[in-house]
């Protein structure tokens, strides 16, 4: 199943300055495995050391945050877009 | 780096002291010439609370001490700053019963993969101490050094 994948400005220079790719995946999960092996250097980005998303990782199906559908579990169909935005956030 | 007139600072400081001794956090709206220049601002909701009752596990801090943005929000906001000609050329928020510093948690989110997400914009920073204003700086990213660096509001 292709989903279609909007990538933030600092990730593009993975994808060959693409802001949209197309990659194969049922999930969440499958569709970022995916555009790792489609476009190196996503895992250490968007994952920590322990495999979890990065705090600051939002993941969006259409306009679902997926911290509020079912995670990285989030089922994906044919002509869902996945978009992936940095927080904007900060702290003392 | 941006210029922003006493009025717009002075809603900005308001909206500090409101939300004392929680973080404040907004957006601001402006042109963008050869200068920055502030036209507009516009606070908006802290989440922190929200993700830190529902995962304090991954959110360990409360808006007390951190502050995050509703991605929608942003684009709205900058959808609307289009609009009109204009764009988000800064944000600010606060810093309740701390100085004004871009700390490492300030840095990390502004340029999480090292890199800046809005390059061309700033990031303004306000202390609370007491419920009262104790100074602002700017923060812009140095094309040369490629870090933040300071500029002083008051």
């Amino acid at each position: 199943m292709s989903i279609k994948v909007r990538i933030p400005t600092p990730l593009q220079k993975l994808t060959n300055n693409q802001g949209e790719v197309e990659v194969k995946g049922n999930n969440v999960k499958e569709v970022l495995e995916a555009l790792e092996a489609d476009f190196k250097g996503f895992r250490e980005r968007l994952y920590d050391d322990q495999g979890q998303l990065r705090r600051f990782v939002n993941i969006y199906v259409n306009d679902e945050d997926i911290r509020f559908l079912e995670g990285e579990k989030t089922a994906v169909k044919k002509g869902d877009e996945l978009s992936i935005v940095p927080a904007i956030a900060g702290g003392n | 780096m941006l210029k922003i007139d006493n009025q717009l600072l002075q809603e900005i400081y308001a909206e500090c002291r409101r939300a004392w001794p929680e973080e404040a956090c907004g957006i601001v709206v402006g042109q963008v010439g050869s200068h920055l220049v502030a036209t507009q601002v516009i606070p908006v909701r802290n989440l922190q609370n929200e993700l830190h009752q529902s995962d304090p596990k991954r959110y360990p801090r409360d808006a007390k001490t951190a502050y995050v943005i509703d991605p929608k929000e942003i684009e709205r906001i900058a959808r609307e700053a289009r609009d009109k000609g204009e764009a988000i050329v800064s944000m600010f928020h606060s810093h309740p019963e701390h100085d004004v510093y871009f700390s490492r948690e300030d840095q990390d989110m502004a340029a999480p993969w090292g890199e800046p997400l809005f390059p061309h914009m700033s990031y303004l920073v306000v202390s609370v101490t007491a419920g009262e204003i104790k100074g602002a700086s700017e923060f812009y990213w140095d094309l040369e050094s490629k870090k933040y660096v300071e500029r002083k509001i008051s």
